[in-house]
């Protein structure tokens, strides 16, 4: 009796181990490959740009902004971050939004803006928040400068 | 039991006017879900336990807050709560509740008759307690913090005040017949909460502990400490004892979590034993206003009744439900 009870409990914890911790595929694919690459992550950041600017709260920062040439930067961060192979040549996060006096809840803005991009694209959920947890970090460099 | 029946069609038409007045009036500055939902006391947390975040849905240059209800079903007892609490920069949280556990007559009406009081003196007896909350954020972020073990880290005190430790007309108030000391007391707190974005297979997991020091007997409800006399052997004469509580959910989905908790008590008194509070939950956040959680709770043992040995025991077990509402 004890020994059939002394085994299911360690089945029960070894079941509820190999739930919360995180697979780990053989060859590990990076983030970047699992978001589709460069053409992927393309699409999710063009699409994030397009819902930015039709965002009320945060619009206004991005009125005078050269899309275009954002839309590049953010590829070639996120990319870098996630694995991929790019560097990222711009400015550093803070130099960057030096002087532009961005709130915590605008950066959660373009967050959602994101989420909604991310979504729109059928990025499954834990990828989504995979991104989201390596993008998180920024909120000190890029908010209150 | 009456008093609360009228007070709760007023409680219903405040959450739902608060509810239609927060419907897209407003849009907090913090992400889905990072408010957390109100535990029974007030605080900012889990169902039963206070963790580390601040209450409500601003960030550091707003103000917001919450207004909960939560109402658990057990078998002979009713527990309810109702409150709110106002966030200030998602640094400081102050919070107000009041905690009710109703006592069916299927307990009383036994202690009545043992110990020859006027039948029906105690019928629809409710024990309440006002619980007055503060919390300090003090370090860390539970949420931007990724790529480090450094939990967001918060300080919190609840003075309870137990209004019905003695009852009128010169009863004495069931807390004290089962040996409680005082009438009020003050826990203090510690708790640190960390949420691992993907950390849980790819579903976001969050991890709280609390330490507490307490000399409450079922989170006040029964009053605090113990009389001389009254104590159980080992609860160290029912003063201040630290007690762990802790709690671990995986959201399967940006609005839905899933958790357990765990808390332990001081079982102080020996006339009625105390055991740790656990429940296991659902919650769901429709949208950045509301949150409505469903839980199995297991309270431990409550006083069932009396017999020649003296109080017997109660499980009590049942069915939590709370909805929370929030602002900005």
């Amino acid at each position: 009796m004890h020994t059939v009870r002394r085994i299911t409990m360690v089945l029960g914890a070894a079941l509820l181990i190999a739930v919360l911790i995180p697979c780990r595929p053989a060859a590990a694919a990076t983030l970047y490959d699992q978001l589709g690459q460069k053409p992927g992550i393309t699409k999710v950041l063009v699409d994030m740009v397009g819902f930015i600017v039709d965002d009320g709260r945060i619009a206004h920062y991005f009125a005078h902004a050269d899309v275009p040439h954002l839309e590049g930067e953010l590829v070639d961060q996120v990319c870098y971050v996630t694995g991929g192979p790019c560097t990222y040549t711009g400015k550093s996060m803070a130099a960057a939004h030096q002087g532009m006096h961005i709130t915590e809840a605008d950066f959660n803005a373009l967050v959602e803006d994101l989420e909604k991009s991310m979504n729109k694209n059928e990025v499954p959920i834990p990828l989504q928040n995979r991104l989201i947890g390596l993008l998180a970090p920024l909120l000190g460099p890029v908010t209150y400068k | 039991m009456l008093r609360f029946r009228k007070l709760s069609p007023i409680a219903i038409a405040a959450t739902v006017f608060v509810m239609l007045s927060c419907q897209a009036a407003f849009a907090g500055g913090r992400l889905l879900a990072t408010g957390g939902v109100t535990e029974l006391e007030g605080s900012e947390g889990g169902g039963i336990v206070p963790w580390a975040i601040i209450a409500g849905m601003e960030t550091r240059d707003q103000v917001g807050g919450t207004a909960f209800y939560t109402h658990i079903s057990l078998p002979n007892y009713d527990v309810d709560s109702a409150g709110v609490a106002v966030g200030i920069g998602e640094r400081l949280e102050l919070s107000y509740a009041r905690e009710t556990l109703s006592i069916s007559n299927a307990i009383t009406t036994p202690i009545v008759t043992a110990l020859g009081l006027p039948l029906g003196v105690l019928d629809g007896s409710t024990i309440s307690d006002d619980v007055i909350g503060a919390k300090l954020k003090i370090a860390g972020d539970a949420v931007y913090d990724q790529g480090s073990l450094m939990p967001q880290i918060s300080i919190g005190a609840q003075h309870k005040v137990n209004t019905d430790f003695k009852q009128v007309l010169g009863v004495t108030g069931i807390p004290e017949v089962l040996g409680a000391k005082n009438a009020s007391g003050t826990d203090f707190y510690l708790a640190m909460t960390k949420v691992f974005l993907g950390g849980a297979g790819g579903l976001n997991l969050l991890l709280n502990g609390t330490i507490r020091e307490t000399e409450a007997n079922q989170d006040g409800l029964l009053g605090f400490g113990c009389a001389p006399g009254a104590c159980r052997a080992g609860s160290g004469g029912g003063g201040y004892s630290t007690q762990g509580e802790g709690s671990a959910a995986v959201f399967l989905n940006p609005n839905t979590a899933i958790g357990a908790e765990y808390r332990t008590m001081p079982n102080n008194l020996v006339s009625t034993q105390e055991d740790a509070w656990k429940d296991l939950f659902l919650a769901y956040f429709p949208n950045k206003q509301l949150a409505f959680t469903l839980a199995y709770a297991a309270l431990g043992n409550f006083p069932g009744g009396i017999s020649a040995a003296g109080i017997t025991k109660e499980q009590a077990n049942g069915l939590f439900l709370s909805g929370q509402v929030s602002f900005p």
